[in-house]
């Protein structure tokens, strides 16, 4: 063998010897393997209080890992999706009982209990929702008039907006469920002035959604409400005049000092909404011994133009929502508001009244919300989910399981 | 002479990043050597680099010799996450090395020397934007050897060497401090005895929110002992061995701080205690950098202000044996192991800062290595001399330590090289040298309140690869 055939030899040798060495690999989440998955490998979910997951006036890792957007997530089987868990007993705890304020924690939880986020901090933030938010809150940050800010503002996104948090995680699929509190919080106070003008409402969404584009990412747009205004479907935090003026017609209220203005009676009081807070403020007055009159032309109170305004705004909000998805070419769902809507023609779904006897475990509000009246129970965080699910896999020819 | 030591512990400064040894070892300390991996206890290179590769070398020597030399470096390297799946790169320089060695033959039996030389050092330069900027983001640890060296030949078969070796140590660490995994002052939240303070990022701070620099540096100088042997069992075989002790360093030096501004604000107000509620706006440096008596936390006058550091590392010792073997007049085989005690010398690191809250002790845990080098070398004629060789050594770092600081691992490298004699009295090396080293998990974040990391810290894979070229020049006089 000559001094060449043995430097070739050696040098071959060598070379297997070095490419057998282990190498260590990256631990990547392999794409879902159902049809389209790669689209689902990182998905974020930008909103308010009911994407974040707050349930029964308060908000803690056992309610946040009941939302829909959790529960979406888990069946597209990407990247891991983190929430902005909050310690036991929340921020604020729960309800127990909305009647006498009783809160998850016992006796020292109170609406001003907020625990901090838990000790294991995620890379990242999957769940960007924030409760009061509206669509201002996806962009700016700050208290009222310019923002909505709070505590769990800073809690989940730590100074960022979200769309800070959602373009730091870098995501493949966004949900936005957002623009219920531009409306809601006038309804509350029955004021329609501050709603959000449809004008402010497409800058503010358009641009969040330029900033969910910025990240290639593909995205579901879900429409404003939790069943239609306009189909006469309210929420069960509103109760409406009629029934507060049969109610204390037939003597429920007695021999409380309380009493109902008959313009409470059908056919007006129909579409004259009584909010949970001031009908049943006026109410627990009058058991103290104060005579109160609920009067259904009283500012909190939403009269029938009221009404109309809030119902034809939702409409608004929803076409402009489903014009900037179709410009963009995602999707779009007003599959919720119709399922509410099909749920609210589904007995003891829809408590017309607050159940007064019934602690939370009770579901004071109907079946199909928590105890506040406002926001989706398990159940249904559940069907949102699913219907969710469906117009994303109807719109990208997706094969996500169904929740 | 001063100041031409001077001048050479100058050109050390700007050390070299990870090269071809266990730990933070580095072994390219000659271009003859380097083309050889290494290789040569049992027959050392005869440009004087015999004071660091055996300094039984020097015994038999014929006049003098003086070389200097330079290696330099190409190194490419990163880290890809797990997460992201970004890879970050080293931002290290192309780095020069230079050798210095004198070695004179004072009778056929004595020789003399001295030599500067690092066998022990690194420097990993990462970008601003790389999450182990945490850890450390601009890491420097220099050791940098002058060792007087005395050789006798015994007998005509034995040669014995020595020398005590004056060690220059720095260590240098630059590194960012996360808020999100900073623990709020327990004045300000307390906790219960014996639970972990409240993190900033339990208030929603996002991980990776810088807000303060830190730059740590420290100097000593040690002393510490070389020598070899070399056995000639006949005019074909030798057989060598050497021993560098330990040189442990207490080190004490400075930490200093700066704000680094995070630019966020409260978005809301938020009670923090009952009686201290912070206002929407806020902005967060204002709150972390405000005196205490206008309700900030002060921490850049009181925690995080200039003061004292100081930490102990020991440069471990070295144990080579290695053989030499001439088939023909015309080739010599050659092969090395060397053994490195980084399991006693480097397994917790305590940093002890005058303000023991920012006590950190890093649980390295380093294993022992064992390298193997094997060399060829072939006179071709009175001008030309070629060589090449391959080595492998073993990872010093376990998998939980595989860090910003020093990313490495098991390597393979493969050398070669030519000495060309210029003129009689005028000697040239040249050399090249491939790294290549197994990419290897690891992580970028040290554990929180002085932990032992664990492998389920790893967050994502280091590569590492380089280029080195030797080149020196030796005069025979």
């Amino acid at each position: 063998m000559t001094h060449r055939r043995i430097l070739v030899a050696g040098s071959l040798s060598l070379a297997l010897l070095a490419a057998a060495c282990h190498e260590d690999e990256l631990f990547s989440s392999l794409p879902p393997l159902y049809t389209g998955g790669a689209m689902f490998q990182r998905y974020v979910a930008m909103g308010n209080s009911i994407t974040a997951g707050v349930q029964s006036g308060g908000i803690n890792d056992s309610t946040q890992r009941q939302s829909y957007a959790v529960l979406v997530a888990a069946v597209m089987g990407g990247d891991p999706f983190y929430y902005p868990s909050l310690n036991a007993p929340g921020c604020p705890p729960p309800f127990t009982n909305i009647f006498t304020q009783a809160r998850v924690g016992g006796a020292g939880s109170t609406g001003a209990t907020c625990l901090l986020r838990s000790p294991n901090i995620p890379p990242y933030v999957s769940n960007v929702a924030v409760p009061s938010a509206e669509t201002v809150d996806m962009l700016v940050n700050g208290p009222p008039p310019a923002a909505n800010s709070n505590p769990l503002t800073l809690l989940f996104l730590g100074g960022r907006t979200q769309v800070q948090a959602m373009m730091a995680a870098r995501p493949t699929f966004v949900s936005v469920w957002i623009g219920n509190n531009d409306l809601l919080g006038a309804a509350q106070v029955g004021d329609t002035t501050a709603a959000t003008d449809t004008a402010a409402f497409r800058v503010n969404y358009a641009k969040a959604l330029d900033s969910i584009q910025a990240t290639g990412a593909s995205a579901v747009l879900i429409a404003v409400g939790l069943g239609h205004l306009v189909n006469n479907v309210a929420l069960p935090f509103f109760s409406r005049g009629t029934t507060w003026y049969g109610l204390w017609a037939g003597g429920a209220f007695a021999p409380a000092p309380f009493t109902v203005a008959a313009n409470c009676a059908p056919p007006r009081g129909d579409t004259v909404l009584v909010s949970f807070p001031y009908g049943f403020g006026l109410l627990a007055a009058a058991q103290a011994g104060t005579p109160t009159t609920l009067d259904c032309t009283a500012p909190p109170v939403i009269e029938p133009a009221e009404t109309r305004f809030f119902a034809v705004l939702q409409l608004r909000y929803n076409a402009i929502i489903q014009a900037q998805a179709t410009a963009r070419g995602w999707a779009f769902t007003d599959s919720v508001n119709f399922t509410l809507d099909s749920l609210a023609g589904v007995a003891n779904q829809f408590a017309p009244f607050p159940n007064t006897a019934a602690t939370c475990s009770g579901s004071p509000f109907g079946l199909a919300f928590s105890c506040d009246g406002i926001h989706p129970n398990q159940a249904t965080q559940q069907k949102i989910a699913r219907k969710i699910v469906r117009a994303i896999n109807a719109k990208y020819a997706s094969a996500i399981p169904t929740p | 002479m001063r100041r031409s030591v001077r001048y050479a512990l100058c050109l050390f400064a700007g050390l070299p990043a990870l090269l071809g040894a266990q730990g933070f070892g580095i072994y390219e300390q000659g271009a003859c050597s380097m083309g050889r991996a290494g290789t040569g206890v049992a027959a050392p290179c005869t440009d004087g680099s015999a004071i660091f590769f055996n300094p039984a070398g020097l015994a038999g020597l014929k006049g003098g010799r003086a070389t200097v030399g330079l290696t330099l470096l190409d190194v490419e390297g990163g880290f890809t996450d797990d997460i992201f799946q970004h890879t970050t790169k080293l931002n290290d320089p192309f780095l020069a090395i230079p050798q210095v060695y004198v070695a004179y033959g004072v009778t056929p039996k004595l020789g003399v020397g001295i030599g500067l030389f690092a066998p022990y050092g690194l420097q990993t330069r990462w970008p601003l934007s790389f999450d182990g900027r945490f850890a450390g983001y601009d890491n420097i640890l220099r050791s940098v050897y002058l060792q007087p060296t005395v050789a006798y030949q015994v007998t005509p078969w034995l040669s014995l060497g020595g020398g005590f070796d004056v060690v220059f140590g720095k260590v240098e660490l630059n590194q960012r401090l996360d808020l999100a995994m900073a623990p709020v002052p327990t004045t300000l939240i307390p906790v219960p005895p014996g639970s972990p303070p409240v993190l900033f990022g339990q208030f929603g701070i996002a991980p990776g929110t810088d807000f303060a620099d830190a730059h740590l540096e420290a100097s000593k100088t040690t002393v510490t002992a070389h020598w070899g042997w070399i056995i000639k069992v006949n005019d074909k075989l030798s057989i060598g061995g050497r021993y560098l002790m330990h040189a442990k360093f207490n080190y004490e030096g400075t930490a200093q701080f700066s704000q680094v501004l995070t630019g966020l604000r409260l978005p809301a107000d938020i009670p923090v205690t009952p009686t201290l509620t912070l206002p929407a706006g806020l902005l967060i440096d204002n709150f972390l950098a405000a005196p205490i008596t206008s309700g900030g936390l002060d921490l850049f006058n009181t925690l995080l202000v200039t003061q004292a550091v100081s930490t102990t590392i020991t440069n471990p010792e070295q144990v080579l044996l290695g053989v030499a073997y001439k088939p023909r007049k015309d080739w010599t085989l050659f092969g090395d192991y060397q053994f490195t005690r980084w399991g006693k010398r480097f397994y917790t690191l305590q940093i002890d800062f005058a303000n023991s809250l920012l006590n950190r002790v890093l649980h390295e845990r380093y294993h022992n290595t064992n390298g193997f080098r094997v060399a060829a070398e072939w006179e071709k004629d009175a001008k030309w001399t070629l060589r090449g060789g391959y080595l492998y050594h073993q990872g010093a770092a376990p998998a939980e330590t595989v860090t910003p600081l020093l990313p490495e691992g098991q390597r393979s490298e493969f050398t070669g090289g030519f000495t060309m004699k210029l003129r009689p009295d005028l000697t040239a090396d040249v050399a090249y040298q491939y790294i290549r080293q197994n990419d290897r998990r690891g992580r970028t974040r040290e554990p929180l309140f002085n932990q032992a990391a664990t492998t389920g810290m790893n967050n994502g894979v280091y590569d590492f690869f380089a280029h080195l070229f030797g080149v020196s020049l030796g005069y025979a006089f």
